[in-house]
């Protein structure tokens, strides 16, 4: 429930990119001075500049209208956000203390048409996969950036899929006993249109919500290594990665 | 006879007329043609070439591409723990050598830069070359050249290999010859390192990074790094390095370090049964006194470069039983003192012959012990 929460406030968040005050027809003649706030059941929800919400069905609008909701409105989007995960066998090294663990983790989303409205321009989604030190706690890790470019299809009910590369996290056991590498806690998707305006966000992690910014940056100077990517929960600004405690005791 | 003879006799006698007319007749041809051809050959010979005008040629103006950098770079401080931080003044401020970006030490044609992409550098090295690095090639005792296992190289797990042994014994007592190992599997690709700094890893993943087939089980492995190295102001050095299971290094051909591995299961066996050659000790006191990676730091000899002056250098190291390796080489500047890690050992940097990718920092920091090596000061051995 929590989380639907957040989803839907992040979507009427998100919404609000396209909220510009613009003057609506419909067929009829009427016509509002009034800007964009959501779409319920195949109907608009307007809120004219006197505060007053008017809702208009999609179909009765004039045609300039339509055109401008295919071109610059985007639709309703339903994200669902799935992983698979599969432990690679690591045979036992000479001056292991420990097995390794392998986990092989790999992610799919599917981006579902929730409404029968067509829209024909692009959109581009970002999918980053979180971890964190499977000991020190505090380090998150972006562990990686898939983005995919795509157009919606026509009809209510078809989706676009896109996956990520296999990611391998490995955790093995350092010579203190203490254990060492990267497990996966979290994803989050971003939808954003051409203008690069914000259509609908979707993720596990509610304090993520409004650092997309900063994951993107976190992303772009550290894109060679994950070992770059770092990063501290509350500014999700790049950390220096933890140190090794010693391979043996060295006193 | 008789008879031809006759024949023979009366055909000459008809014809002979328009035959001497023919041949007079091609003869003065013959002559009128060959003096117009000398005539006219000569005529052309000594007609006099005159050079057409001059075409004038307007220059294109090409604006070289500049891109602001700052004129020196001044190596990163350590952040590590240090008890005793001594820094004098004998302590030169070491900086780095003027550069664009990340292609320093590249040939620059026309303005521009040959820029190797850094992002794709591993730990290990980087399959392009960027111009500063020595040439690393693998070679897989295991396997022979025509694809077959070698049964020889076999052993129960964990348990040395004295054919392994016998020829990288082999290897060094031939003038490091790489002809030695012709018999046996190399890798197909070649990585250019720039610094030697691999913090305990699994050494299967040596094989992976080196484009050996899948499945391969590791251990009996040998890779052989060459390149020149130069440093711009000169100055007298020597290594820090430790090498799991073997690590020797060869300067101008004269070996001057080895630094095989003094811990762990594998070490008995190569310190009883390893030949050096020529039976080379290390001359320093401070040899195997300060821990370093999985084992101690060996200390190398000395030697001198000559301001810009490039030494061809050669660093070979192997894994004979598989399971977890190391190699790490810090270098040491003659009158330069250096801070102190938490074990009372100097934190000197890592040796390289070109700065190290912020990305490749990033990954050694995590790897690597605090105090081991300071990954981004210190000279920079490049020789172009």
């Amino acid at each position: 429930m929590k989380n639907l929460i957040i989803i839907l406030s992040l979507f009427f968040l998100s919404l609000s990119a396209f909220s510009e005050v613009r003057i609506w027809n419909d067929k009829s003649g009427n016509s509002y001075e009034a800007e964009y706030v959501r779409e319920l059941f195949d109907k608009l929800t307007l809120k004219t500049t006197e505060g007053k919400e008017v809702r208009v069905a999609v179909e009765d609008l004039s045609e300039h209208d339509q055109k401008y909701l295919r071109v610059m409105v985007p639709p309703n989007l339903k994200i669902d956000f799935s992983k698979k995960t599969s432990i690679k066998e690591k045979p036992y090294e000479m001056g292991d203390l420990d097995k390794d663990i392998v986990t092989i983790l790999s992610a799919k989303v599917k981006i579902t048409k929730d409404s029968k409205r067509p829209f024909t321009s692009g959109l581009k989604a970002e999918l980053f996969l979180i971890g964190e030190e499977v000991k020190e706690t505090q380090y998150k890790i972006l562990l990686s950036k898939t983005d995919s470019d795509f157009l919606l299809p026509e009809k209510k009910g078809e989706f676009h899929e896109f996956k990520t590369k296999p990611i391998e996290l490995q955790v093995y056991t350092e010579y203190d006993y203490s254990r060492r590498g990267p497990v996966f806690i979290g994803y989050l998707v971003v939808v954003t249109d051409k203008q690069g305006n914000t259509v609908q966000v979707k993720t596990n992690l509610p304090w993520l919500e409004d650092k997309i910014e900063e994951l993107r940056s976190l992303y772009m100077h550290g894109s060679a290594s994950r070992y770059s990517r770092y990063f501290d929960k509350k500014t999700v600004q790049k950390l220096k990665v933890p140190r090794p405690t010693g391979y043996f005791k060295r006193n | 006879m008789k008879k031809l003879f006759k024949k023979t006799k009366g055909l000459i006698r008809g014809t002979s007329t328009a035959v001497l007319l023919s041949i007079v007749i091609h003869a003065v041809l013959f002559f009128a043609a060959g003096v117009w051809v000398v005539f006219k050959i000569i005529d052309a010979q000594e007609a006099k070439f005159v050079p057409p005008p001059p075409v004038e040629r307007p220059k294109m103006r090409l604006k070289k591409l500049r891109v602001k950098v700052k004129p020196t770079a001044k190596p990163r401080k350590t952040t590590q723990r240090i008890t005793s931080a001594r820094k004098t003044a004998a302590m030169p401020d070491i900086q780095l050598p003027k550069m664009s970006g990340m292609g320093a030490g590249l040939a620059s044609i026309g303005g521009f830069e040959m820029m190797a992409d850094m992002s794709k550098m591993t730990i290990f090295g980087g399959e392009r070359s960027i111009g500063n690095d020595l040439e690393g090639t693998l070679y897989h005792l295991k396997w022979g050249r025509d694809g077959e296992k070698i049964d020889a190289m076999e052993s129960a797990q964990w348990a040395v290999s004295a054919p392994f042994r016998d020829e990288v014994n082999k290897f060094l007592a031939n003038d490091w010859n790489p002809a030695v190992f012709a018999k046996y599997d190399r890798s197909p690709r070649k990585l250019y390192a720039s610094y030697f700094m691999l913090p305990m890893f699994a050494s299967d993943k040596a094989l992976q990074i080196y484009g050996m087939p899948e499945g391969r089980e590791a251990g009996r492995y040998v890779i052989h790094y060459k390149g020149d190295i130069a440093y711009s102001k000169g100055g007298k050095f020597r290594f820090w390095a430790t090498g799991d299971d073997f690590l020797f290094i060869r300067i101008n051909g004269k070996l001057i370090l080895d630094a095989r591995t003094t811990k762990g299961l594998s070490a008995p066996h190569w310190n009883a049964q390893f030949k050096t050659p020529n039976g080379w000790k290390s001359s320093s006191k401070e040899n195997m006194k300060h821990l370093l990676g999985s084992s101690t730091a060996k200390i190398s000899d000395w030697f001198v470069l000559e301001p810009g002056k490039p030494v061809t250098m050669e660093v070979f190291i192997g894994e004979d039983m598989g399971g977890r390796t190391s190699c790490l080489i810090n270098v040491q500047e003659f009158g330069v003192e250096y801070p102190e890690n938490e074990y009372g050992s100097p934190i000197l940097p890592a040796f390289k012959t070109a700065p190290m990718p912020p990305h490749i920092i990033d990954e050694l920091e995590y790897l690597s012990i605090p105090g081991d090596s300071d990954l981004s000061g210190g000279p920079i051995f490049n020789a172009y």
